[in-house]
């Protein structure tokens, strides 16, 4: 149950960008990676718990999932969740879950059998736009 | 308090802040060359610090090659709880590592990856409160003491080793001066595989006088000399603190931890 941290985090990191900017916090918009396995609607709830009592209470939110990109330096190839994740067994999905980098550990490239991987998009939790006023 | 340079709004540059005030002092063991003893050094001070009562973690940041953990005989996936990874922890040491995760995979992250990988798990873990965290660093200079000079913000130090030989001395030169003009505060060279006993008569296998010339041209102290110690190593390889701790090489780094870190533990 790190998502609790991990939302813990971006309330905290959204809150002191507004109090920087010296603005209140209309809405904020979270980007939920599909590489990392979060389950879009356990992030939603602990959002919608944790932000009661904050700076961030009034804000309107909204929780989208994000595609992984993950590009294999070997042949150039574009690879998504379905080619580098669905194969897993659940245990080695965890590991990625936690540590979205080691996703070069557990998969390969399905077309040349690299695993000289960059993360393009779709790693894990971020937040993506901030509306202050 | 910390300046990052990265995403104002990303949660791990909230976190990793909040673990680190949770931490009285964070000792980095680096070196030059690979292959000098620095994960024997990084395990085996974390392991003699815990054993007189100080609340000791050790992180082990060499993602290619992890192997403080098994040093330590640590092994399993470490679980989740509400503020994080929890560390496995072996003889009142927390540790933490890749490996827990990888196993016996490869971990070929480069560059930014490398980065981002470093600082989830400065995020994650839930250390608690601890009174040092000691900080195993590949070799060299590369992405990850860069990434743990930028992360770990204040009251840090680092210990250099070198073994006796030139070759080895004349590399970790050059890491040390990337510590001390990143303004980390170099507490001193150690030199490792100093010597051996053979027949009541002391070997020098790697010639002598490379450390004593590295400290001075970093102008920094040498710490002191560990011996070339077949039983730590074997201890090391079976994954035995316990044998580890009684060893001719822990007593000598027992004696050079209590001059060395005395302050900084207070």
């Amino acid at each position: 149950m790190h998502e609790l941290v991990i939302v813990s985090g971006i309330i905290e990191a959204v809150s002191n960008y507004a109090k920087q900017e010296g603005g209140r916090v209309v809405r904020f918009k979270v980007a939920v990676g599909e590489l990392a396995s979060f389950s879009i609607e356990l992030i939603r709830e602990l959002l919608r718990n944790l932000v009661k009592g904050t700076e961030l209470e009034e804000a309107e939110f909204s929780v989208e999932a994000e595609k992984a990109e993950v590009r294999c330096l070997s042949c150039g190839a574009t690879l998504g969740f379905s080619e580098l994740i669905e194969p897993l067994p659940e245990d080695e999905r965890e590991m990625i879950h936690f540590l979205p980098e080691l996703v070069s550990s557990f998969s390969k490239c399905p077309r040349c059998g690299g695993r000289d991987f960059v993360i393009e998009s779709g790693r894990s939790v971020r937040v993506v736009e901030v509306e202050l006023e | 308090m910390l300046k990052l340079s990265w995403s104002r709004l990303d949660y791990r540059s909230m976190l990793i802040p909040k673990r680190f005030a949770e931490i009285g002092y964070t000792l980095m063991v680096a070196s030059g060359k690979g292959g000098v003893g620095k994960s024997l050094i990084s395990a085996s001070t974390a392991l003699i610090e815990a054993s007189r009562g100080v609340r000791a973690g050790l992180l082990d940041l060499d993602l290619h090659g992890p192997s403080s953990a098994a040093i330590l005989g640590v092994t399993g996936v470490p679980a989740e709880g509400e503020d994080g990874l929890i560390p496995l922890e072996k003889m009142g040491v927390k540790v933490m590592s890749v490996e827990f995760f990888a196993e016996e995979k490869p971990v070929p992250v480069g560059g930014a990856g490398k980065r981002e990988l470093i600082r989830e798990l400065l995020a994650l873990t839930d250390w608690g409160k601890l009174d040092l965290l000691v900080v195993d660093l590949p070799p060299g200079t590369g992405d990850e003491m860069l990434a743990a000079i930028e992360l770990i913000p204040e009251r840090r130090g680092c210990i250099l080793v070198t073994t006796p030989s030139a070759l080895s001395a004349r590399v970790a030169f050059r890491a040390g001066r990337l510590l001390k003009d990143m303004k980390v505060d170099v507490l001193g060279v150690l030199e490792n595989m100093s010597a051996f006993s053979m027949r009541g008569e002391e070997v020098k296998p790697f010639g002598e006088g490379a450390a004593e010339e590295l400290s001075r041209r970093l102008q920094v102290q040498l710490l002191g000399r560990l011996p070339l110690d077949p039983e730590a190593s074997l201890a090391a390889d079976l994954g035995k603190p316990e044998k580890l701790l009684q060893t001719r090489f822990a007593e000598a780094l027992s004696e050079i931890l209590d001059r060395t870190l005395s302050l900084a533990l207070g």
